[in-house]
């Protein structure tokens, strides 16, 4: 398959919906959409996406997450025991209830 | 039970942290009020019901009651209301927990396939800028963001943030 199959534009369509194409690989897979139904679903399937991506700023992305205490949190697992179920009552009574 | 206290606590506390921290709270207050909801949360997991939805939007829940509490409770303290984290409403809730896949789906690429999604979508430039800069074939920009994309969708799919 030379460099115009359908590989070539399949590939093209993440950039694409991205907005990061060049334009003549625009142009190119505009005319291919027109005649590709495979291009067409795969469009369609990844265009929600960059809205989705929009939601997160790019610091967001780039910078690890600080991790909490999961010791913490596994000793009082461990100090409920295996299976201890803790009724409703018991767990919201506040210091007046 | 201490294995299934890793799991939850390492499948959802990051998710958790990031959208508490999101609502002006500070690092301090963050860390406690993560701390309380996984707490709480593994407490009454019997409670949690698959019909009531995900697990991360049950536990963001609880987290939005704890903030809440911890808030009436601090309510005679002098606090400029841009601190305080205001009540979110159950669609907001939603969108939270819907964002916090997002995150999780993008974090969980691999670091090749961030890169370029990072480099294009977040910092705008075109794949051939992308191309240059990495020192890598124009093609093999394309290649990772098809693979990026993709497995973006599936995990957003098995999240049931899209259909």
């Amino acid at each position: 398959m030379t460099a115009t199959g359908h590989a070539h534009f399949e590939e093209l369509v993440a950039g694409y919906v991205l907005g990061a194409l060049s334009a003549e690989d625009r142009a190119e897979l505009t005319a291919h959409l027109e005649v590709c139904d495979d291009c067409r679903a795969d469009l369609v399937s990844l265009a929600p996406l960059p809205a989705l991506l929009s939601r997160l700023d790019v610091d967001d992305v780039g910078s690890p997450v600080p991790t909490t205490d999961i010791d913490g949190l596994v000793a009082v697992a461990l100090a409920l025991g295996v299976g201890a179920i803790v009724s409703d009552d018991e767990a919201g009574r506040g210091p007046f209830g | 039970m201490e294995v299934a206290a890793r799991h939850f606590h390492a499948a959802h506390a990051p998710a958790l942290h990031a959208w508490v921290r999101s609502r002006s709270v500070d690092a301090k207050e963050a860390e406690e009020i993560v701390q309380d909801t996984l707490i709480l949360a593994w407490r009454k997991r019997d409670q949690y019901g698959r019909s009531r939805g995900s697990e991360r939007a049950w536990l963001f829940g609880i987290a939005r009651n704890v903030a809440v509490d911890r808030h009436r409770r601090q309510h005679l303290r002098v606090v400029p209301a841009a601190d305080v984290p205001d009540v979110a409403a159950d669609d907001e809730l939603e969108r939270a927990v819907e964002t916090s896949y997002v995150r999780d789906a993008l974090l969980g690429l691999s670091d090749l396939h961030r890169q370029v999604v990072v480099e294009t979508y977040y910092e705008g430039r075109t794949v051939r800028e992308v191309a240059q800069r990495l020192e890598i074939p124009e093609g093999t920009v394309k290649s990772r963001l098809h693979h990026a994309l993709r497995a973006l969708r599936r995990e957003l799919e098995r999240n049931e943030v899209l259909p």
